[in-house]
Parts: C-alpha cells; structure tokens; sequence
C-alpha cells in the first residue's frame, strides 16, 4: 500500500507546471491503468474482429481456387484424352486425301454389340452423312449407318450385316472381312493358294469404295482349308468394340477415292 | 402414373446397359420385358393395346436407329402373351420365367417381320437371340420370384404392427 502510495506522489510530481492541480494529476494516475486496459480491450476487440473478416475472406478464396483447380484438372484431362486420340488418328487422317481439316471427333452413347449398331453424338449438323467411314486410333470402327441431326448410328465391323475389302499389308492377299456379331470377322474369299500365316495384319484395301486404303481392320487369326476354292480364314479386329469410347468421322472422304 | 413412371425407370436402366465400358451382353438383358409378362400374370389381362404401343415406341427411341418397328413388335408380343396367359392357369415364378421367353422371341420375331419390308434385318445369329432369351426368362422369373415373396405387403404388415 506504502509503495502504491509513494508512486503515486511520484508520478503525480512528474506533471509539469499549467497541466492540472495535483489532486487532478492524481486521479488521473489512479485510472491510468483502467483508461489503458478498456483502451486494450477495445483494440483487442477490432483486431479480433478484422482477423475473423480476414480468415472468412482467406476461406473463402482458398475454396474457390479449389474449386477453380478441380475444373482445370477435370479439363486438362478431357484435353489430354482429346490430344491422345486425335495424336493416333493423325497418321490416318493425313492418310486421307482432305487431312485433318475434314474430322469429326464422335462420342459413343450407347451400343447394342449383338446387333453390330453402336449410337455416337454428332450428326446432320456436324457434317456426318450416311457411310462416311468412321475410325479409332486402333483402326477402322465402322461405317456411318443412319444419320439424325445431333445423333448417329455406326454400323460396326463385327456387326452381323457388315463387311470390309481388305488385304494383307504387302497386297498379296486380298478378302472381304464380314462381321458375324460375335466379335470376330470372317474373311471370304481368299484364295486356297494364298500365303496368308496367322498374326498377319490385315488392312483395308480401298477396293469397296467405302473404306479408305491401308487403315487396320485386324489380325489373322486362324486358317482352315475346306472343301472349296476358298480358305476358311478367321481374324480379330484390330479395334476392341466394347472399349470405345470416343471415335472419328472422315467427314472429307469420298467413296472410290483410294487414299 | 406409377406404371409409366417404372416404365421410364426401366427405359433409362436400359439405355444405361448400352454405356461404353459395361460388357457387350448387358444389352441382351431387356428390362421392358417384364411390362409385357407383368400385366397378364399378375392382373391376368395385358395392357390396352395403346400402352403397349407406346412401350413399343419407347423402346425404339431408347435403342433403336429406326422407330416405329418396336411399336408394332412389343404391342404384338404383350398381345400375344395376354391371349396365352389366359389360357395357363401356372402363376408361378417358373411361369413367369417362361412367359419372359415368349415374350422375347415374340418381340424377337415380330421386330424382324417389320424390319424386312424395310430391308434392315440382317442375318440370324444365334447366340445373341439365345441370349436375349435366357436373360429375359432370368430376368422375368426374378421379378416372378420377387412377387410371390410379397415383399411390400412384408413391409406393409410389419409397419402396422409396429404403430400398434
């Protein structure tokens, strides 16, 4: 108490001549430390409230590039698929008289394989016409079958009613490869004297009109000898129908021309 | 209200069964059938010829590139089974699985009776058409199965004794 005291008449002393009497200094001594500590919890209080204003702000910015960083990775993925396939596509498309310019890259909806049919978005209004040949990275699909304003029908290879020209990839051998909707292909017509081993590639031979030369349709798969003129040949196509996924159209391809 | 909302259920399931990825059978397996083995067996009269062209229908905008022949092969297949299931007394799951088959190659035959004047009906493969047949007489005789169980009314008795 003596030391309070005796601090006080310190500090009391210490306010110079014309500030206040003495009483008036001591009063103010006395509620210094109250005036300091509301003064502290005011400023506490605001800095409180700025540090709240700013962590909700942080929150939410930090939610939104998130959210912006989601939608870039989901892009960037569509993109990298988009460049993988047309990157495959490429060697084809060049291969075609029109090149890149004239493709239309197809999604698949929907496919009844059993059937050979499989549904693709694209249509009339994307340039798709009926039996424009419609390929994959791994080789031909199919062709297109019915053509609606924003969605087609693609005659796939294996399909029970489909068939391909094809020859061997020296154009020694030459056949017609048929689908018969179990997800193989049956070449006719190749000759009993035809050097044709099995696991060699087969590849459209442009001769249909339809398809155009030199893209891949399949692998020999095996080789019977019967009775006829002709070899039983069996093969595997060269594109999984049951993965595709996204295929492209050769929107500039006219029947007959051979590539 | 309900019936076309389930009607729609198994449209959708279908078109789903065609997604790239799933395998290439799952298309075999027709959800719709059982609009056409249902109606006889449960309530022994098929759907008005109306509803089951407009099941017919939707099955061609859902799967098919040309619509109209479902139309007239669904309507003709449901018909066919309404005048068969009055004729059979057999209620059980294993008639139910049997009349899932006939409707199938009723659907079967008659989409293929319309598609020829067309000149769209390939050639006959076997083993999809076997297919579609053991899945539908699966798929019918499980919903047959499921019937006889009674599950909602199951449901329905345990609820009420619960509120007593």
């Amino acid at each position: 108490m003596l030391v309070w005291v005796l601090l006080e008449l310190v500090s009391a002393a210490q306010v110079p001549a014309g500030h206040g009497s003495l009483l008036g200094s001591w009063l103010r001594a006395a509620g210094a430390p109250v005036r300091l500590g509301v003064e502290g919890a005011v400023l506490a209080v605001r800095d409180l409230a700025g540090g709240v204003s700013d962590f909700r702000r942080i929150v939410a910015e930090h939610r939104r590039m998130r959210l912006d960083l989601e939608r870039c990775r989901a892009r960037e993925a569509a993109l990298r698929a988009e460049v993988g396939m047309l990157r495959s596509a490429l060697p084809l498309a060049t291969a075609t008289r029109d090149g890149m310019r004239r493709i239309v890259v197809v999604s698949c909806r929907y496919r009844d394989l059993s059937r050979g049919i499989l549904e693709v978005a694209g249509g009339l209004r994307d340039g798709l016409r009926p039996d424009q040949p419609v390929l994959t990275g791994d080789g031909v699909l199919g062709r297109l079958w019915r053509v609606g304003a924003s969605t087609s029908w693609v005659e796939v290879l294996t399909g029970p009613s489909a068939a391909v020209a094809v020859q061997t990839v020296d154009g020694s051998v030459h056949g017609l490869a048929e689908g018969d909707g179990s997800g193989r292909l049956r070449i006719r017509y190749v000759p009993r004297t035809a050097q044709l081993l099995v696991g060699s590639r087969l590849v459209t031979s442009g001769a249909d009109g339809l398809y155009p030369r030199g893209a891949a349709v399949g692998r020999v798969a095996s080789v019977r000898e019967r009775g006829g003129a002709f070899l039983d040949v069996e093969a595997v196509p060269a594109v999984d129908v049951e993965r595709v996924e996204t295929a492209v159209v050769l929107t500039g391809w006219r029947g007959g021309e051979s590539g | 209200m309900t019936a076309a909302l389930l009607v729609l259920v198994t449209l959708t399931g279908q078109r789903i069964l065609g997604l790239p990825g799933l395998p290439a059978w799952a298309t075999d397996l027709w959800l719709p059938l059982v609009w056409l083995v249902w109606p006889p067996l449960r309530n022994d009269r098929a759907w008005p010829f109306w509803a089951l062209v407009l099941l017919g229908l939707g099955w061609d905008v859902v799967t098919e590139p040309v619509i109209g022949p479902g139309g007239i092969a669904w309507s003709g297949a449901g018909l066919a089974l309404g005048w068969l299931a009055r004729r059979v007394a057999d209620r059980s799951p294993v008639a139910w699985a049997g009349a899932g088959a006939v409707a199938a190659a009723g659907v079967l035959l008659l989409r293929r009776l319309t598609l020829l004047p067309l000149g769209l009906a390939g050639p006959w493969m076997w083993i999809p058409v076997l297919r579609v047949l053991l899945l539908g007489s699966a798929w019918c005789g499980l919903v047959g199965v499921v019937q006889r169980l009674d599950v909602a009314g199951a449901i329905g008795r345990m609820r009420r004794r619960r509120l007593r």
